[in-house]
């Protein structure tokens, strides 16, 4: 399956389809193909960013694209 | 999980969805753990730990996204701002259970504490999924 993907990868980027979002998802598949175990600096990182969101989500919640707001009218619910 | 986040990925690629680069750095690896590290070879822990912050934030972009957008989503669909609306009013009691269960599960390591865990993470997954698929309807017709 990580072959395939990584040629579904080259093909896209040979088509000059998405060259962005190949580019960002080349972290992912790279992560994706590696071997052996991640090192505890790699896991701390993981660690670090867990307890950051933590800390910050909350307030995160309170903007204003969390917010529900009325539907837009349409022309049928327009009076 | 390995498998999804190929498929996911696959999607996003053929969908053109202006993914954020979050999303795809915070998927957990699939490499073994260390035996010395932080969650000393806990996979469910730091399967939490890796998928919890990405959803959240991928979440928030998407709710983002809509709000920035919404008249123009709102012709294209109204289940674009029916789903944010859902996911307004639904996940952060979510986001606060799966931060519970991480809590209680980190205190405990009881095997049903890790059942439950497993269970909310696979919810967040999902949600993750089903915002992609939104997020691709938009982008097929040019609202990135």
């Amino acid at each position: 399956m990580d072959k395939v993907l990584m040629l579904l990868l080259q093909a896209l980027q040979v088509a000059r389809l998405g060259n962005e979002l190949v580019a960002v998802l080349k972290p992912t598949v790279d992560e994706l193909l590696k071997d052996g175990r991640l090192t505890p600096e790699e896991e701390a990182a993981y660690r670090a960013t867990y307890t950051e969101y933590r800390a910050t989500s909350p307030q995160t919640l309170l903007e204003p694209q969390w917010r529900i707001d009325p539907d837009p009218l349409t022309p049928e619910s327009t009076p | 999980m390995k498998k999804l986040i190929a498929s996911v990925a696959v999607i996003v690629l053929l969908a053109g969805v202006a993914v954020q680069p979050v999303f795809l750095s915070g998927c957990a690896s699939t490499r073994q753990l260390s035996d010395t590290g932080v969650y000393a070879g806990d996979r469910v822990l730091f399967t939490a730990e890796a998928v919890t912050p990405t959803t959240f934030k991928f979440v928030n972009d998407f709710l983002a996204f809509e709000t920035r957008n919404r008249t123009e989503l709102w012709t294209l669909s109204h289940d674009i701002k029916h789903f944010a609306d859902k996911l307004r009013a639904e996940f952060p009691a979510q986001k606060q259970r799966a931060d519970e269960l991480h809590d209680i599960y980190a205190a405990t390591k009881a095997e049903g504490d890790r059942v439950k865990l497993a269970d909310i993470i696979r919810i967040l997954e999902n949600i993750t999924i089903e915002i992609i698929s939104y997020q691709a309807e938009a982008a097929q017709r040019g609202i990135k």
